[in-house]
């Protein structure tokens, strides 16, 4: 097996809070190749998003992070902060969720997406580094690039705005980009463009990207492998068309059932009852059995671990049968 | 933008007429009779002397009649003769506003820039010696008077120590420079003299410190509050991730967006400053407007009254429109019209 350019090994995050502690990863391990596209899926505290930040060291103070994470050959959890730095925009770029609010207001774009560049190209001249920003401008294909570059943040689109965090994140070349739920506040036309940009972007540079996000439609359009996560750990990962089209873990069933579908209208979609868990308490047993379907009592007894079943990894004590009970009932 | 400043000058002068017709009126119904500190009290009996003064002083007029005489005047940029020193009070104003307004941004210096760096300092160190040590000393100088921090000072500087000039604005038997701006420390210079300049320099960081210390506390505790809110925001957590340090992070993205509410606070600081630094006049021997104004109201000089309430209103008046213009400069959503 070649190198990965990112390996994650046990990593768990854990937030210190007044009452004692949140557990908001617990324990994932995931390799993203260079070139390759890989999908965190999962919903709201799942520990998706928890889970990168980690990597960057973006998260609140009160986060402990625990594990390991190899990018490109060197540990990167608990590395020095200019280590780090040099990272961060550098050799890893990173897109959030609400462009809206992840811009500065105050500053104009051209000046955000100088300051990316100058930060990691300190001899660079001042001229040379507002044509490179024009030049991303154009890449992400925002019009009259020279112009805009004066603007600030608020005379932009929710569409535009996202592309300029694009264009920040790729500032320099990164080898790897982190896409935290990049097209979640945008309308869904707007987000077909940005998934456009992404996938552009994939083929001109071959840049490794792992893309977080709750919505199953933006995985299967760009990624070749997916990690679904639930509760703090991934519960199910495979090849992107193995996973939408034999699932196991009676979790990734029940997303699946949640997609309002062409091919089958009329039905109503299925929502998974429960809540997802608090994870102030560590839970025994497998995180996912209170709103499965499929449950035994052994499934409160213990934790199951990832195993290779049919085309995909999954934890679950009763794939692939449980995948049938859960099938049943959901679809 | 220009038409914003336009429309909000030409409110200015009807606003002013509203402040000095109130001023007017209320030193009009202060139950006491000027006379008696034009002429003096024992002169009080003598009904020719208070007569002609009464004439002289245009205050046989009805009270209407000398509101009309006065607005008429004012017009012509007449504000009247004071009673106490027998100078028209545009003079007096003249020779005061500019040692105010030395001492005002002096203190200024001290107190908004101080203000601004300590708070920066507190919420990048929050909860750490840093930020103690610089959120004491902010919570000692607004609670602290500014006449005993002033005497103190001035016992510990200049008469133990002798690091510090006593007060007043100049070097004993000294001429002022050349007057110029009125501010000794720029006159000093344009007239050549350096040294001079130093000197008055030297006695103006005592005073402007004193009352800059007052205002740094509150000025330092509302950028700490408001830095330590914009931390939050997502904008941080993307300018962290490209990469950039935590200093150029706070200064560069954090305390803009954090300065538009103290930008208010500062407006008002200054505007404040000139107007009511009575205390640290009278402790520094500083013949200010402050001082000016004291010594106005006691002697019931309504010339002189009206004139400093007309200074004071032009001040916060112009220091709004200021704030308001900083404001639309700072945050690029606001947009004048």
């Amino acid at each position: 097996m070649r190198d990965a350019l990112l390996t994650l090994k046990g990593l768990s995050v854990e937030f210190a809070v007044s009452t004692g502690s949140v557990h908001a990863v617990r324990g994932v391990d995931l390799d993203v190749q260079r070139g390759e596209v890989v999908g965190i899926v999962g919903e709201s505290g799942s520990g998706k998003s928890a889970t990168m930040l980690a990597l960057l060291g973006l998260l609140a103070p009160n986060a402990v992070v625990g594990g390991s994470a190899r990018f490109d050959g060197s540990e990167i959890i608990g590395a020095t902060g200019s280590h780090l730095r040099s990272l961060r925009g550098g050799k890893i770029g990173m897109i959030f969720q609400d462009p809206m609010t992840s811009l500065n207001p105050v500053l104009t774009i051209g000046h955000q997406i100088a300051e990316a560049i100058e930060v990691h190209q300190p001899t660079m001249r001042p001229k040379r580094v507002m044509a490179r920003v024009q030049e991303l401008l154009e890449m992400v294909s925002i019009p009259h690039a020279s112009e805009r570059m004066r603007s600030h943040p608020h005379e932009l689109s929710g569409g535009m705005r996202q592309r300029v965090m694009i264009a920040m994140a790729v500032a320099n070349e990164p080898e790897l980009i982190i896409a935290d739920e990049p097209t979640t506040a945008l309308d869904v036309t707007i987000q077909a463009q940005i998934l456009e940009v992404l996938a552009d972007l994939r083929q001109r540079t071959n840049t490794a990207m792992v893309i977080i996000t709750h919505d199953l439609g933006v995985v299967a359009g760009v990624a070749d492998r997916v990690n679904v996560m639930y509760g703090g750990r991934v519960v199910e990962r495979g090849n992107v068309d193995d996973l939408f089209y034999s699932g196991e873990h009676p979790y990734t069933n029940g997303l699946l059932a949640c997609l309002p579908r062409l091919d089958r209208r009329g039905q109503s979609i299925e929502p998974i009852g429960g809540a997802p868990p608090v994870l102030d308490v560590l839970p025994t047993g497998c995180s996912f059995a209170p709103r499965c379907g499929a449950a035994q009592p052994e499934c409160n007894a213990s934790d199951p671990v990832l195993r290779r079943v049919g085309a995909t990894e999954v934890a679950c004590h009763f794939a692939p049968d449980a995948a049938r009970v859960s099938r049943k009932v959901t679809v | 933008m220009k038409r914003y400043i336009l429309g909000r000058l030409t409110v200015v002068p009807i606003l002013l007429i509203g402040i000095v017709t109130v001023a007017f009126c209320v030193s009009r119904l202060i139950p006491s009779d000027p006379l008696a500190s034009i002429v003096g009290e024992r002169q009080m009996n003598n009904e020719e002397i208070v007569n002609a003064a009464k004439q002289r002083w245009g205050l046989d007029k009805s009270v209407p009649r000398q509101y009309v005489l006065y607005l008429e005047n004012l017009v012509r940029g007449d504000l009247g003769t004071s009673f106490r020193t027998k100078q028209s009070v545009v003079a007096d104003l003249g020779e005061r506003i500019p040692a105010t307004l030395e001492l005002a941004v002096a203190a200024m210096l001290f107190g908004g820039l101080g203000g601004v760096v300590l708070g920066a300092v507190s919420a990048s160190k929050k909860n750490k010696p840093a930020d103690h040590i610089s959120r004491i000393f902010s919570l000692v100088g607004s609670s602290l008077p500014v006449f005993w921090t002033g005497l103190a000072l001035l016992f510990l500087l200049y008469a133990r120590l002798g690091w510090f000039p006593g007060p007043g604005r100049l070097p004993p038997r000294t001429r002022p420079p050349d007057h110029v701006t009125g501010l000794y420390t720029v006159d000093a210079l344009l007239a050549g003299n350096p040294k001079l300049a130093l000197q008055t320099l030297h006695r103006l960081l005592l005073p402007a410190f004193v009352l800059g210390w007052a205002i740094m506390g509150s000025v330092s505790r509302l950028v700490r509050a408001s830095m330590l809110d914009e931390l939050h925001a997502d904008y941080v957590r993307t300018a962290r991730a490209k990469g950039l340090r935590n200093a150029t992070v706070m200064r560069v993205h954090v305390l803009r967006n954090a300065m538009l509410p103290v930008l208010t606070i500062l407006g008002f600081a200054f505007a404040s400053l000139l107007t009511g630094a009575v205390l640290t006049e009278t402790i520094f021997e500083w013949n200010g407007v402050g001082s000016y104004a004291v010594a106005a109201t006691r002697s019931l000089d309504y010339p002189a009254i009206n004139g400093v309430c007309l200074f004071g209103g032009l001040v916060f008046l112009l220091a709004n429109l200021v704030t308001d213009l900083l404001y639309a400069l700072a945050d690029p959503k606001i947009r004048l019209s």
